[in-house]
């Protein structure tokens, strides 16, 4: 429902479509009692152009959406000081003020109520004069913003340090401060029925396919939605596999790591109001790829990414698989290491399950806390909760000592994905589980089922393990190692569908 | 909807169908110390085999395989066929279930009843044979990796304690035991790769399907080659026939600091048969819809997977079972299925394809 | 025991049937006798655990041992 036919049901003509009426009180007659009704915060400014003529005027806008100097001084002076020919009227007028009097760089004429709503709620100053029935918007959106910033949420050590803010004209220029050049392209959008916000869609028109760019547009423009407060709206209504826990949408909130994505031939999605950078399609490997990788020694980089596999099959499986020997095949664990852990299980009460899931939430529980408190406080729960709740656990006998490593490192390890983290507790419950009934076997059946969605997923058209499901050599340089730059000639296969040239050959000879 | 898998996906979907559920398995036991030579003879007389199916489906031109198959061979000999092969792929997926849940049975859960194990891996192959060929390459690739791994991990690892000796001396009995193993080994595993004839929807181009079977096959064969010569010579000869699984036991000889390691190859083991026995639901679900003339295959899945979870206790009840029925009673109707038909089958759709170039031409 | 096979069975196909958009009469009948099938393919062993498997090729073997005698390698 659009802003101005909700107001249709109150008001027995519909008003926002309608044209503007030559009579400057009329008009404002309607703006005060229908479109912009009960808003206090609208200011209507009178004043009249100087000359023999003088003409009345109105400067409508939003308190504190503006920028107030702005507006004093290039739209109320001159208009002011201005004395418009005699013989002017109406629409010719309009023009003459726009042409001649107002200096602004970001003005145009808007004949209907509807649009002036909408433009005055954007932070766009709209002039009405007598006689016209045409208004001039003049733009000068000037509201609080956050500076650009280092983003908290993905700090590098080494790398750009620009983050994303909440405002979309901002945001774009920032990546296109990484893609300068004229191939990059912006399509703009508008979702929300009462919010309208603004999404644009950034990609590179000699790498991307349209297709792409226009599934994008299409799924965004189906949305139906009352408000787009975050991207993670958008994120939602238009991912695939909506009953998969896996990420199918990337999310960023660094310009650098935006047009590296772009760059590789994916579309990426900005709302206004949102410091996060939503990219499409996403693939599972982009979860432990990060930029800095990238920046880093190749060899350096691709040590760290190895890492984050490791942690990743430790977080996920290190409890399941520490109950399945304990309980299932003590034969595969060295005999000295049954003895030890044998005796510190001896007086433990319960079975290996349930000292897992105990301990498992109690580490949940001390994350969430730690998570939402102020830092200072936040540490001391991280250290009550590992210390001593730990150490009296142990010597209570409410839990064997190798549990708590056994939960200590499962936890720490999944720090290291953060994108996957949240799925790693589910999937670390179904492996548990799996095994305290089935054994080894029961969590290679659950690794089969957790591999089977995998591969049954899609991002955008292109599987979600693409560049795992493949073994020729150009497509898995940047998987679980990264080669040097110099090698990776080409761009992703799954995603660059016209130009696939990342590196021209005789730049490209430049290595041993 | 026409499903394609890439050429190098399709061609490890082959191979781990091929090593699938034999890793564990005495094969060619009957050879005894020239069970490679078995191996080698094994591989020469399925290569034919394996390229006339190539040949076949390159013949249909790229269509997708129903079409394709009412091309080169008629509408109602082809859905006789494939009723055929329902069966064969049904009972196919019943064996391979039946390992998988005796194995684990014997090894690790001797309390646990087998029913429960195959009815999770019958829930698992349900959904698997839901998604479709393509998910399933692609989770051959994903899986090929971790399988690769431990097999390569545990060949270096056995080489240490291998005992080259126990393959002396070369033919001693002749060539019969090694004629007999390779016999064995045509049937179980090598020929069995007919299946995936009903399997691949359409292939990308006119070679693919020699691109696929023929490396696929070729691998599949030599990696069983290593693994099971070196078991036997970690084993010996005279015991690598005695037990059920002696690869299995040929792991358990080796020691890292009192750690074993056969459970890891028990795992690549489940993953190689899930592979087996999903391909197989999906072959005979195929089939089935094929035979009675739908397109969609989907629906039947749930019916097929549901039998095959009594079908694999029924069918065979003990692990010696195993034993005999992957030895014994496969070769009649083995020869049935793996050779005759498909025989009769080429023949049949070479003479139908010359025959139709010829007219094209005249006309 | 065997009614529990059953009713599990046929709940199951029940629920499948209930999720399929569409029902046309020649995929709904197809769906059913093979689930026919499987059930009593459940039943028959629960019943008499003793059941012999059926040898639909059996007559073939006997034919090719015939036919093979001594070089009968299987």
């Amino acid at each position: 429902m659009f802003f101005w036919q909700k107001t249709k049901k109150n008001a027995p003509q519909p008003r926002g479509l309608d044209d503007l009426n030559p009579s400057l009180e009329i008009n404002l007659h309607w703006l005060k009692a229908d479109i912009l009704a009960s808003d206090e915060t609208i200011v209507y400014r009178r004043f009249k152009t100087s000359g023999a003529k003088a003409r009345d005027c109105v400067l409508v806008y939003a308190d504190n959406m503006v920028k107030h100097e702005f507006l004093s001084q290039f739209v109320l002076r001159p208009m002011m000081q201005s004395s418009p020919p005699k013989h002017l009227r109406g629409e010719e007028l309009i023009r003459y003020l726009s042409a001649n009097v107002i200096e602004s760089d970001g003005s145009e004429l808007v004949a209907r109520y509807g649009e002036i709503g909408d433009k005055i709620m954007n932070g766009v100053a709209v002039l009405l004069v007598d006689g016209c029935p045409l208004g001039i918007a003049v733009d000068a959106k000037g509201w609080p913003k956050r500076a650009v910033t280092e983003p908290p949420s993905e700090s590098v050590v080494r790398g750009p340090r620009t983050g994303f803010s909440e405002d979309l004209g901002v945001n774009i220029s920032l990546v296109r401060l990484k893609l300068s050049s004229p191939n990059f392209k912006t399509r703009f959008l508008y979702v929300g029925t009462q919010t309208k916000t603004k999404v644009a869609i950034l990609y590179l028109d000699n790498v991307t396919s349209l297709d792409l760019v226009e599934e994008v547009a299409r799924r965004i423009d189906a949305i139906e939605i009352d408000a787009v407060l975050d991207s993670g709206y958008i994120q939602e209504m238009i991912r695939d596999a909506p009953y998969s826990p896996f990420p199918t949408i990337g999310h960023t909130e660094r310009p650098d790591v935006a047009a590296a994505k772009i760059l590789e031939g994916r579309v990426a999605v900005l709302v206004d109001g949102s410091p996060f950078a939503l990219t499409v399609p996403y693939l599972l490997v982009e979860a432990f790829q990060v930029n800095e990788d990238y920046y880093n020694q190749w060899m350096v980089g691709s040590f760290h990414r190895l890492i984050r596999y490791i942690s990743y099959f430790i977080t996920t499986s290190t409890p399941a698989i520490y109950i399945a020997l304990i309980s299932y095949h003590p034969q595969l664990i060295p005999t000295n290491l049954v003895v030890s852990i044998s005796a510190s299980r001896k007086n433990v009460p319960f079975p290996g399950i349930v000292e897992v899931i105990l301990m498992g939430l109690v580490f949940e529980i001390l994350r969430e806390g730690g998570v939402r408190l102020p830092r200072p406080i936040g540490q001391a729960i991280s250290i009550v909760g590992a210390i001593v709740l730990g150490e009296a656990a142990v010597s209570a006998s409410l839990v064997s000592a190798p549990m708590i490593i056994v939960v200590g490192v499962t936890g720490v390890a999944g720090f290291v994905n953060p994108a996957l983290n949240d799925i790693a507790v589910l999937i670390r419950l179904l492996f548990v589980f799996l095994a305290a009934g089935l054994g080894l076997y029961g969590y290679v059946f659950g690794t089969i089922a957790i591999v089977l969605l995998l591969s049954s997923m899609e991002s955008f058209g292109v599987p979600y393990l693409s560049t795992m499901t493949t073994i020729r050599p150009q497509d898995i340089k940047d998987t679980v190692v990264r080669v040097p730059w110099w090698q990776m000639r080409l761009r992703p296969r799954y995603l660059a569908t016209k130009d696939r040239q990342r590196l021209q050959r005789r730049t490209g000879s430049k290595g041993p | 909807m026409r499903e394609h898998v890439p050429d190098d996906q399709g061609m490890i979907l082959v191979l781990l169908f091929v090593v699938g559920n034999t890793l564990v398995f005495g094969l060619g036991g009957v050879a005894g110390p020239d069970i490679w030579l078995a191996f080698l003879t094994a591989t020469v007389m399925a290569l034919p085999m394996i390229l006339l199916m190539a040949r076949v489906r390159s013949l249909m031109q790229g269509a997708a395989l129903y079409s394709g198959l009412e091309q080169v061979f008629g509408k109602w000999p082809s859905r006789g066929l494939a009723l055929v092969y329902a069966l064969y792929a049904w009972r196919l997926s019943c064996f391979v279930v039946s390992d998988v849940s005796n194995f684990v049975q014997a090894i690790a859960l001797p309390n646990t009843p087998k029913v429960v194990v195959a009815s999770i891996l019958a829930l698992l192959m349900l959904w698997a044979a839901k998604e479709g060929v393509e998910v399933l390459a692609r989770f051959a690739v994903v899986m090929s990796k971790v399988v690769f791994a431990v097999l390569l991990v545990t060949f270096i690892l056995l080489l240490s304690v291998a005992n080259p000796a126990e393959f002396l001396p070369v033919m001693y009995d002749g060539a019969k035991p090694v004629f007999l193993g390779a016999f064995q080994l045509l049937d179980f595993p090598f020929l069995e790769v007919v299946v995936l004839f009903w399997v691949f929807d359409c292939f990308s181009s006119k070679r693919s399907p020699f691109k696929v079977f023929v490396p696929g096959f070729l691998s599949a064969a030599l990696i069983l080659l290593v693994m099971t010569s070196t078991s036997l010579a970690v084993v010996g000869a005279d015991r690598y026939s005695v037990f059920y699984f002696p690869i299995w036991t040929a792991v358990s000889r080796i020691n890292v600091s009192t750690m074993r390691l056969e459970a890891i190859v028990g795992v690549t083991f489940a993953i190689g048969s899930f592979l087996k026995m999903a391909v197989c639901l999906l072959a005979a679900s195929r089939c089935v819809t094929y035979a009675f003339g739908f397109s969609d295959y989907r629906f039947v899945v749930t019916p097929l997977a549901l039998a095959v979870i009594p079908g694999s206790q029924w069918l065979i009840t003990t692990l010696m079972e195993v034993e005999k029925s992957a030895i014994k009673t496969y070769p009649t109707s083995a020869t049935i299925y793996q050779v005759v038909l498909p025989v009769v089958f080429w023949v049949v759709a070479e003479i139908r394809v010359a025959k139709a170039r010829h007219q094209g031409k005249g006309g | 025991m065997v009614g529990l096979v059953i009713l599990v069975y046929a709940a199951v196909a029940a629920f499948e049937l209930w999720l399929w958009a569409e029902r046309p009469w020649q995929k709904v009948l197809l769906y059913l006798v093979l689930f026919a099938g499987a059930t009593t393919l459940a039943v028959l062993p629960v019943l008499n655990p003793d059941l012999k498997v059926p040898e639909p090729l059996g007559f073939l073997e006997k034919l090719l041992k015939r036919l093979w005698q001594k070089g009968g390698s299987v």
